[in-house]
């Protein structure tokens, strides 16, 4: 891949603040109550090169989603340690918090309805921005330990592993006082990557 | 740095490991027992392409060793086949995962057994049934030539699981 210029680093610097802006409102609109959000590291590199924001070897709730029938392709994932997805879960449905205990389907499908929720605001930025049309897969809730989040990350994605992008955003989300660590990632291969910054340069050009 | 197990004189043990040490612990296990040996590796939270691949940078002979997936068909994948490798729809599906265990272990008569882990199979089964399962899973092998180890975070959500099972198998192994 070639070096990125200074213009395309900053259209991805501020396409990862909307990632993450978008992911705050659409928790908002969940738990219809207030999402502080703060942004603790972001990283757009390549997906060998990538350095595991959270080295803790925390068990993770993976919510991960195909990217797919478009000239994007890859994969989103958002990332919870276990018991704030629990949280998650128990404000959604209205459950005092510590009530779950077990992921069973009835977890699985709130969570995955978030991940629904996130992913198609993520991929909506990018249609609205840059005019990149995006399906994504109904998403599916995973287990992970540590830094094993990374086999859902490139999970059933058919291309050069150690040309796929990265674009990860930890992120720590403040919902009435109770604060969730989360990792918003997509993957993009590599050629997909390429499709993005043409489509950055183009709206460039347009704004000029 | 792996740790040694003695699986000499004992048939069952479960493992009881910090979270820092789990990864290595996991390679290292696998390194000098699963590695040239036919055995099994019954995954809960990682997808057998991973593993494999993961395994092979290590140079460990992946032929001789047994998967059973239960990541790989819950993470929407439906369409998989590996003839080293038994995919199940979910950690949940505990009747199924039983059914392929007992499949793995006539068949093949693994010398070791590698369920990893009882943590995984906490997050998706309530505390009662996973010490069900995991008493049936210990008496079936049992009966069998093969030995197992279990592995186990040393966690909160696990202390009760760990208490429950400890009293059933033969050796208890802090890895720390």
């Amino acid at each position: 891949m070639k070096k990125m210029t200074e213009l395309e680093k900053d259209a991805l610097n501020e396409i990862t603040n909307i990632f993450s802006y978008r992911t705050s409102i659409a928790l908002e609109k969940l738990i219809k109550g207030n999402v502080e959000l703060s942004v603790n590291k972001k990283q757009i590199v390549t997906l060998d090169s990538s350095v595991y924001s959270q080295k803790s070897p925390l068990m993770y709730l993976g919510i991960y989603s195909n990217i797919r029938e478009s000239n994007l392709k890859g994969n989103v994932l958002l990332a919870f340690p276990k018991e704030s997805a629990l949280y998650l879960y128990d404000r959604l449905v209205d459950l005092e918090n510590g009530s779950t205990k077990v992921v069973d389907d009835e977890v699985k499908n709130v969570l995955g309805e978030v991940g629904n929720v996130v992913a198609g605001n993520i991929l909506g930025v990018l249609n609205k921005l840059l005019g990149i049309n995006s399906m994504h897969t109904i998403p599916s809730v995973v287990p992970s330990f540590g830094d094993q989040l990374y086999d859902f990350v490139y999970f059933d994605v058919e291309d050069d592993k150690k040309k796929a992008m990265l674009i990860e955003v930890d992120t720590t989300f403040n919902l009435d006082g109770y604060e969730i660590k989360g990792e918003s990632i997509m993957l993009l291969t590599h050629d997909s990557f390429e499709n993005l910054l043409i489509a950055i340069k183009k709206k460039a050009g347009e704004i000029k | 740095m792996s740790q040694e197990i003695d699986l000499e004189n004992n048939h069952i043990v479960l493992c009881v490991v910090n979270h820092e040490r789990y990864q290595d612990f996991v390679t290292g296990f696998t390194k000098n027992y699963l590695n040239n040996n036919i055995s099994s590796y019954i995954s809960l939270s990682r997808p057998y392409q991973s593993l494999v691949s993961n395994f092979e940078k290590m140079k460990i002979d992946t032929d001789s060793i047994f998967f059973i997936d239960t990541s790989t068909m819950m993470a929407g994948k439906t369409d998989v086949q590996a003839e080293n490798c038994l995919f199940i729809d979910s950690p949940s599906a505990l009747t199924n995962l039983s059914i392929a265990i007992s499949k793995v272990v006539e068949a093949s008569e693994p010398k070791y057994v590698f369920f990893d882990s009882l943590s995984a199979l906490l997050i998706y089964n309530p505390e009662q049934m996973t010490v069900k399962f995991t008493k049936d899973l210990i008496n079936k092998l049992r009966a069998s030539k093969s030995k197992m180890v279990l592995v186990c975070l040393n966690g909160k959500d696990e202390a009760g699981v760990i208490e429950k099972i400890s009293m059933f198998v033969d050796k208890v192994e802090k890895v720390e």
